[in-house]
């Protein structure tokens, strides 16, 4: 039996085997384990685990599949790992972006410091899809708008982890996060005898608490508002809605009333709901304010939140702060509002706006990735070494006509963890998304959900794009916890 | 309806109340574990023996706190009269006395599910095919209580089973309350991290399958009190010792001449109702010791509840523990 590791080759920095073929400290556990196990063994486990993602019913939705709408979702047996020492810097870093990221908003929607300063443009904000007129002066609990962020991190060549975009409109994935830790243990218990992952499953309750603080209610109603059925998300919020044990409600099953008191219908009559965490975007929240055709939201919702009578997570207008050029400004945004350097780095952005960039952009966009400022799963962007000169051309095109709305990165050379497939272990390209928490106060998931470009030599890891995910473990190598960790 | 198989119908019900618990316990028991760090995975075995209330046996017997040990003794020992091994042939041997009552449906799947036991043997110890095995055999109770509930009329002999499960159930709940929630931490370092904070109380739902339930009811994070409350007092949870005495206590208005059982019945009630979980969740040993008030006295009403309706059967030989009560071959 020739070892499943023989092989085993990455052009860049991977996560569980370093340079010299050697198992990081982490990984050893798992990489001896994996290497007693035969090929057949293996293909045996990865049939047991989509099984089980087959009888969980852990599904996400393709558009435009025609009537197969659900598609199980994709899943590979061999876990990315960290150690537990450099997560805690992560988790610092994630828990420091949002505190700032909140205190901007905040600042945005009312006297404008940060403008006013000389820090970012006032030009950025007149021309921002997401900045919403009205919200502002609104001032939600504890001063927090983005009450759930997933960001996005990528670790390059090096060995830096760097962060890629914030998510705070309606980040989802935590629930393939949580499920996809069960159906680990379900495919390889004896692993985690050998080594201590740490536990994910406190993300529910943070995530409780965090609602919860937004009421002065101490048993509030809390409801997950879903888009419906056909939304490609839908497993999520009905999966969020069951383990919070809150409402799972649809536009239509909300009331607003002439107090801006908000209730759902229930056979008993109305009950009045304190929370909405809403995974509808803002344009479709209320047809008052908003989208007159939308079906998705509740006429009356942007009243009630203003008076204070509904709490909506994430607050309406959050996503002002989730746009790829504010993004290049989050340093800057740091250092401002808490007055420290930033622990985790972005990667460098040029924002086709300002003419010596657009310049440099246009010169090298073959080896570039450019990124539309306000799309999310993937969609428009254009990734230089793996495209023809045609497209290179339309981008072109595109940036010359919209410049504001394009920004460009480095190819980064994205690291790369063990995967299966029909090769056996090979390197893939993967990048991991945490959530963070703040509401009263703030948390971070134990490590996130990590995306996998199924792919090789692929770089894109969005699951409507056909990549896969990863149980994500942070290991304990120390046995020590950090100090600040400690409750 | 014959005393004799009225109490074979009891103690069917017991039986298989108690295979059911057990199967899920053990299951439960291996998932949480493996959230834990290596020192805490194996210091905690033994909870599960504690669960089923023979550590004073198993000391005698064995004694040895490592996994295999104690799964040992727990599924297929013969020394254990409360082993899976022996919870099936108490199945098995109940079953066949109360046959005729019993619908063939049912019946072969009771069969069925004691058969089941006898093709696992060494496999037991691959974690892998444990768990499906657990898996298996809870589903195949869930669907033999289902069956009762579908095709059984609720006739006597129907009520003597659900008076035997629900006697069981409710002194399972207690137990799991009791061991589950002494800390299972004990590497105090790892012990402070927040994923850790109140796995105990957590460790009790799951161990009662109550947390979905208890989500959507208390409506605020996991905390002592409130998981003490939903797991004890709660009206609607059929797994809370409420639910299960006052489910007794209806079955039992339905029989003939138990007005001192019925008493009995009443005094645990108020007994519950009057707890003070804030109280009992700060402090472990008044809480161990408000348990065990409560095993005891539902082992009386257990032992009253069979002299009074099945005199002439053989005398249960009596044990420390209601869970390890009549063998009854």
């Amino acid at each position: 039996m020739t070892s499943c590791w023989s092989n085993y080759h990455s052009p860049v920095y991977d996560e569980l085997i370093d340079a010299n073929g050697k198992p990081r400290d982490a990984a050893v556990a798992l990489f001896n384990y994996l290497d007693n196990l035969s090929n057949d063994e293996l293909i045996a486990r990865k049939t047991a685990a989509d099984l089980a993602i087959k009888q969980m019913g852990i599904t996400f939705s393709v558009y435009s599949e025609g009537s197969n709408i659900d598609r199980e979702w994709p899943f590979d047996i061999v876990p990315r790992i960290i150690q537990s020492n450099e997560w805690y810097r992560v988790h610092e870093g994630l828990e420091q972006r949002l505190k700032a990221l909140n205190l901007f908003i905040n600042d945005l929607y009312h006297d404008r410091q940060i403008i006013n300063d000389g820090i970012v443009p006032d030009a950025l904000f007149a021309s921002s899809k997401n900045f919403k007129e009205q919200c502002v002066g609104v001032s939600p609990p504890h001063g927090v708008w983005a009450h759930i962020c997933g960001s996005d991190l990528v670790r390059d060549a090096d060995g830096t982890i760097y962060v890629l975009e914030d998510n705070l409109r309606v980040p989802s994935g935590v629930s393939y996060m949580l499920e996809n830790r069960e159906v680990m243990k379900r495919t390889f218990p004896e692993v985690f005898q050998e080594c201590t992952v740490l536990p994910v499953n406190d993300y529910i309750q943070n995530l409780q608490r965090t609602l919860a603080s937004l009421s002065e209610n101490e048993q509030p109603v809390i409801c997950v508002l879903t888009p419906g059925v056909y939304n490609s998300a839908y497993f999520e919020h009905a999966f969020l809605a069951q383990q919070l044990g809150a409402v799972l409600v649809e536009g239509t099953d909300l009331l607003v009333d002439d107090d801006n008191y908000v209730f759902i219908r229930n056979v008993e009559g109305l009950q009045k709901v304190d929370v909405i965490y809403r995974r509808v975007d803002d344009e479709f929240l209320d047809p008052e304010v908003f989208r007159k055709d939308s079906i998705l939201g509740a006429p009356g919702l942007m009243r009630a939140w203003k008076a204070g009578k509904v709490a909506i997570a994430n607050a309406p207008g959050a996503g002002v702060a989730d746009d790829k050029v504010v993004y290049t400004y989050v340093p800057e945004i740091i250092k401002y509002y808490l007055n420290e350097e930033p622990i985790l780095p972005n990667v460098p952005t040029w924002r086709c706006e300002d003419k010596d960039a657009q310049v440099h952009v246009l010169e090298n966009l073959s080896s570039l990735v450019v990124k539309p400022a306000n799309e999310s799963g993937g969609y428009g962007m254009l990734v230089g070494p793996h495209s023809t000169q045609a497209e290179c051309e339309q981008f072109a095109a595109l940036i010359k006509k919209d410049p504001r709305n394009y920004i460009a990165q480095p190819t980064l050379g994205l690291s790369t963890s063990p995967t299966l497939t029909n090769q056996g272990i090979v390197s893939r390209h993967i990048d991991l998304r945490p959530f963070v928490l703040q509401g009263e106060t703030v948390s971070v998931t134990t490590g996130g959900l990590t995306r996998v470009a199924m792919v090789e030599g692929s770089l894109v890891v969005n699951s409507s794009q056909g990549g896969g995910s990863k149980d994500t473990w942070i290991v304990d190598v120390t046995g020590r916890a950090r100090a600040d960790e400690v409750r | 309806m014959l005393s004799r198989v009225a109490s074979h119908t009891y103690w069917l019900g017991r039986y298989l109340e108690r295979a059911e618990d057990m199967a899920r316990t053990m299951s439960v028991h291996d998932h949480m574990l493996m959230d834990l760090s290596e020192a805490d995975r194996t210091s905690n075995w033994f909870q599960l023996i504690a669960i089923n209330g023979n550590e004073k046996l198993y000391i005698e017997h064995n004694g040895a706190h490592d996994e295999q040990s104690i799964l040992e003794f727990l599924v297929f020992s013969q020394d254990n009269p409360s082993s899976l091994a022996n919870t099936l042939s108490g199945v098995r041997y109940n079953l066949r006395a109360c046959r005729s009552t019993i619908p063939k449906a049912m019946y072969e799947m009771v069969n069925e599910v004691c058969l089941s036991l006898g093709e696992v043997s060494q496999d037991f110890f691959n974690h892998g095919r444990r768990r499906r095995y657990l898996r298996n055999i809870e589903h195949q109770l869930l669907a033999i209580a289902g069956a009762a509930n579908g095709s059984m009329s609720y006739n006597k002999a129907f009520l003597f089973m659900r008076i035997g499960c629900f006697l069981e159930r409710a002194d399972m709940t207690s137990r799991i309350v009791d061991v589950r929630s002494a800390d299972l931490l004990h590497s105090q370092t790892i012990a402070k991290l927040s994923a850790y904070e109140n796995t105990q109380w957590i460790a009790i739902l799951q161990s009662l399958q109550a947390y979905q339930m208890y989500m959507s009811e208390t409506r605020r994070p996991i905390n002592g009190p409130d998981v003490l409350n939903f797991v004890l007092k709660n009206f609607d949870h059929p797994k809370s010792f409420r639910f299960c005495i006052q489910r007794l206590s209806s079955f039992l208005q339905r029989m003939p001449e138990t007005v001192a059982l019925q008493e009995q019945i009443t005094i645990l009630l108020r007994k519950i109702d009057n707890a003070d979980v804030h109280q009992l969740a700060k402090n472990q040993f008044e809480l161990h010791q408000f348990m065990d008030a409560l095993q005891v006295e539902l082992g009386q009403f257990g032992q009253d509840f069979t002299e009074h309706f099945f005199p002439a059967s053989e005398p249960v030989q009596q044990q420390s523990q209601s869970q390890s009560q009549g063998q009854k071959r």
